[in-house]
């Protein structure tokens, strides 16, 4: 009798696990700690996730972010999220919008290791769901041809419908930096659970994949960035593929 | 208590940059859309920071794919750029806003 109760209670702690990551953001984006003064960037990044399953196929996330480097070491940056749940009967929606900002103590190159200091509020459309605070290290380090970036959050409801601990995220970007205009990378990213039951895996999303990068220069008007990937879900929690992307025009002032 | 704590650790971490040693200095000038010299020789193996004034009215970008740096000078201005400890060898850089003029090379030996 105890062992029949398992399949069960493990596939209600998994929707339970799945409602309250609901309030956690899906970005597929890895963040540098450089920060350019006077630059002004408008951003699109999205992802579409599709697995066997219903419950867990048809999610997609739409960010537009406008960011700006106020000086050397403040990046500020403004973000509107559309997304769609996964699940058969999700409607895109508009979810959430969010005010962040990038503290860069150091100047890129400085330390061994260039870090800077992440902090965003969302605040979330719907008035039943609770907003969020997010913050964390974001670090990089050249390492002969490649470059390794590493971005590690927490992200904690906050308000009048908030619950539950912190949850821990990561993203980070190994990139081979072969060309400007084309760099290919692997980049990661996964969602630990709270920080109260982050040991068991089943709790955990994590997603793996290749992506190529690169930067195409028109001069005085700026730059286009852009990324275009594919990630592998490794847990049940987690999407079997999702298809990611980012569009990015940067220009300086 | 707790708040004199976070205000000493924030001040720590902004007067570090300060502190932390960010190699010699070396300088490159920007005039008519040229950098002078062209050809910078840095000492190889050592962290350095390269000096780059823009005595062009107009901003220029100091980009390096070889040395991984891009920021941008105004006219009139100057930046500092950190960079190495570099392996001996060349590293080309340009102008980004006038390639076809603005280019050079750092020289680690």
């Amino acid at each position: 009798m105890k062992f029949s109760l398992l399949p069960a209670a493990l596939a209600l702690a998994a929707t339970a696990i799945l409602a309250a990551a609901s309030g956690v953001r899906a970005e597929f984006k890895v963040r540098s700690p450089v920060v350019e003064k006077d630059e002004l960037s408008l951003e699109q990044v999205g992802s579409a996730g599709y697995s066997r399953s219903d419950r867990r196929s048809n999610e997609l996330s739409v960010v537009h972010e406008l960011e700006y480097g106020v000086n050397d070491h403040l990046l500020i940056e403004l973000e509107g999220e559309w997304a769609r749940e996964a699940g058969p009967g999700s409607d895109r929606r508009f979810k959430a919008t969010t005010l962040g900002g990038m503290i860069a103590p150091f100047a890129q190159g400085e330390l061994w290791l260039d870090g800077a200091f992440w902090i965003e509020y969302g605040r979330v459309n719907a008035t039943t769901d609770p907003d969020t605070v997010k913050f964390g290290p974001v670090l990089q380090k050249s390492l002969g041809p490649t470059t390794v970036t590493g971005n590690f959050y927490m992200e904690k409801q906050v308000g009048i419908h908030s619950s539950g601990y912190p949850v821990a995220t990561y993203g980070a970007q190994w990139r081979y930096d072969w060309l400007k205009e084309l760099a290919p990378a692997i980049e990661v990213f996964g969602q630990l659970g709270d920080v109260n039951g982050m040991n068991n895996p089943r709790n955990q999303q994590h997603r793996v994949g290749p992506v190529l990068t690169g930067t195409l220069g028109v001069g005085r008007a700026g730059e286009f960035k852009y990324e275009l990937g594919y990630l592998a879900g490794l847990t049940n929690l987690t999407a079997d593929h999702t298809v990611k992307w980012k569009a990015e025009y940067e220009i300086a002032f | 208590m707790r708040m004199r704590t976070t205000l000493a650790l924030a001040l720590v971490a902004f007067a570090l940059p300060a502190l932390a040693a960010d190699g010699d200095a070396y300088e490159l000038v920007i005039k008519n859309h040229r950098f002078s010299p062209d050809r910078l020789e840095i000492p190889a193996g050592k962290k350095v920071t390269l000096v780059v004034r823009n005595l062009d009215d107009t901003p220029e970008e100091f980009e390096s794919h070889d040395l991984k740096r891009e920021k941008v000078v105004k006219g009139g201005d100057e930046i500092r750029v950190i960079v190495g400890p570099l392996n001996a060898g060349e590293y080309a850089f340009v102008g980004e806003y006038h390639e076809d003029t603005a280019k050079g090379v750092v020289v680690a030996k």
